[in-house]
């Protein structure tokens, strides 16, 4: 792509690197920005900075937080003994949504995958351990996406924690509510036979 | 099960085929580099999803084209299933199955059983142990799902275990907890795969052997002897022995991904000590105990594919090849070759056969 200005194309590569963001994409959002008014461009670009300067990640769970400590984590209503084990902020909002969850968090930032150079080392997987040693947790909840790299990071937290009192437990798996069993795959279908439970209304 | 009729479209030096087949005998006839091999292989892709030849998709698409289709009508027990392959340059390829898209491609592989019988056989012999893994892989694959998401799965399992290999290298620990996770992790898989291969290589014998005595007409004995590092020890034991290996090489040195497949005649290596004529009929032998294999699993007769074999058997072995080929064991059959009448005066006269010519990538049908 040609650009006829040097400051413009600056501004669509850094655009572009963006996810999701080729360089199409990332020129029709500069040529956008050019029409907004001077206050609108600082702005955007305040908070963009701010996301660096003011954000934290909370001390207890590594959810992002605006404290040292999270909202949830300050919240002493909530249980402490149950950690609700996730991959990243994303998890914890849509859990949130659910409203069946009063327990904590821990955010492991990613799953385990040396392929993308990401190990245990790179997660907060230390910090997990950490929260058990101190002996209040009893019961650590997964709720990990069930894709190979979720599983190898449940697997590889199990066998760290295995000497610890606490049980370990993962969200149910299978046919979703409201669809239509033939539609649903293969695996998921044959894995909701074999895992079944007792029928409740 | 027999293919009805074919349509395509853009297909490698194609631009446009529309072809109905008889449900026996159906002969493509021209000189070499018409285009006569490119026709079983949309037959292939059709059947299999992909193309015979391990070719990316997007080169099969016709020179300055920017898609090729083809579409076809597989006819099972009297039933008619229309299969449409698109591949559109830049896109992922699309397979339908009577206008239902596939949710997985791999959903379609195994459906409309076919076995190809070509030049490249003889990778089966001279080529490395892998040439013989994805043959008997493929084979399997088309009779048991499980065995086909077991293979992919070991794929990305190993990869990440020795993507993790080299990060204790990189980083100079010898902290084993996470190879452990993924030595676990890949103990079902292994045990899955390595089972299947031991039952595939036991059911196959029996029929390789009985083609092997047909077309060669000796008494010699050929073996297809199914080797693999777990026939004698636990995988788990081979992972504990071999760790400092693969920590020094950074890879994984076990598993089913070292497995291969020995070829030999009376207890010799038929690659070091078969003269061509044994290894020619081996490799057709091979062939049809995979035909016949296959249709004892399936339960329909697969579709035959011939490219050449006229230039690579001597009369006395290729008459006799014919000969089993005409009966009702083998169902629909595809044959290329260079020479009209030889193949003419090689088929049974009367019977149910076509034949077509091939000419720059056109095909007519003859009267």
């Amino acid at each position: 792509m040609e650009f006829p200005s040097k400051v413009l194309e600056d501004a669509v590569n850094q655009y572009a690197k963006l996810p999701g963001v080729g360089k199409r994409t990332a020129l029709r959002l500069v040529l956008h920005l050019l029409k907004q008014d001077e206050p609108q461009l600082q702005e955007l670009a305040a908070s963009t900075l701010r996301l660096k300067s003011h954000l934290k990640f909370c001390k207890e769970c590594f959810n992002i937080s605006d404290d040292v400590i999270c909202e949830i984590c300050a919240d002493a209503g909530r249980d402490e003994t149950i950690l609700c084990v996730v991959e990243d902020l994303r998890d914890v909002m849509a859990i949130e949504n659910t409203n069946y969850f009063n327990g904590r968090y821990h955010v492991l930032g990613g799953l385990v995958s040396p392929l993308d150079g990401i190990g245990p080392d790179d997660l907060e997987v230390e910090s997990l351990i950490q929260r058990i040693e101190n002996g209040k947790v009893k019961e650590l909840i997964f709720a990990i996406s069930p894709t190979m790299e979720g599983d190898t990071t449940s697997f590889y937290i199990s066998k760290r924690v295995k000497e610890f009192p606490v049980v370990i437990s993962t969200i149910a798996r299978g046919i979703s509510i409201g669809s239509e069993l033939e539609y649903a795959d293969e695996v998921t279908l044959g894995r909701s036979l074999a895992d079944r439970i007792p029928f409740k209304i | 099960m027999h293919l009805s009729w074919l349509i395509a479209e853009n297909f490698k030096n194609s631009e446009k085929l529309d072809l109905k087949f008889v449900n026996k005998f159906n002969c493509f006839t021209g000189k070499n580099g018409a285009g006569k091999t490119n026709i079983l292989d949309a037959i292939y892709y059709l059947a299999c999803g992909k193309s015979w030849f391990n070719a990316q998709d997007s080169q099969l698409i016709h020179n300055g084209e920017n898609y090729f289709s083809i579409l076809g009508s597989f006819n099972k027990d009297g039933k008619e299933d229309e299969i449409r392959a698109v591949q559109m340059q830049g896109r992922r390829k699309v397979i339908k199955r009577n206008d239902v898209a596939y949710e997985r491609l791999i959903d379609h592989y195994g459906n409309y059983p076919v076995v190809m019988i070509a030049p490249g056989d003889l990778e089966l012999v001279y080529g490395i142990s892998e040439d013989r893994r994805r043959w008997m892989d493929s084979i399997i694959c088309a009779v048991e799902k499980d065995y086909m998401l077991a293979l992919i799965k070991y794929e990305k399992l190993l990869q990440q275990r020795n993507a993790q290999l080299k990060k204790m290298a990189l980083e100079n620990t010898k902290n084993k907890k996470l190879v452990e996770v993924y030595n676990e992790m890949l103990e079902p898989v292994v045990q899955l795969i390595h089972q299947q291969r031991v039952a595939f290589a036991k059911e196959f014998l029996p029929y390789f052997q009985k083609y092997y005595s047909l077309i060669s007409n000796r008494t010699e004995t050929p073996e297809v002897e199914y080797q693999s590092q777990l026939n004698d020890a636990a995988y788990e034991d081979l992972l504990q022995r071999n760790f400092e290996q693969d920590f020094a090489t950074q890879r994984t040195n076990v598993g089913t991904h070292k497995d291969d497949l020995e070829f030999k005649i009376q207890g010799q290596a038929l690659k070091k000590f078969g003269s061509q004529g044994q290894q020619k009929t081996f490799l057709f032998a091979l062939k049809l105990g995979q035909y016949s294999f296959m249709l004892a699993r399936k339960g329909t007769p697969p579709i035959l594919l011939l490219d050449d074999v006229c230039e690579r058997l001597d009369d006395e072995r290729l008459a006799q090849l014919m000969e089993l080929l005409t009966q009702e064991e083998f169902g629909q059959i595809f044959i290329t070759d260079t020479s009209k009448e030889r193949l003419k005066k090689l088929l049974p006269k009367n019977g149910d056969k076509k034949f077509y010519h091939v000419q720059n990538g056109m095909v007519k049908e003859e009267k």
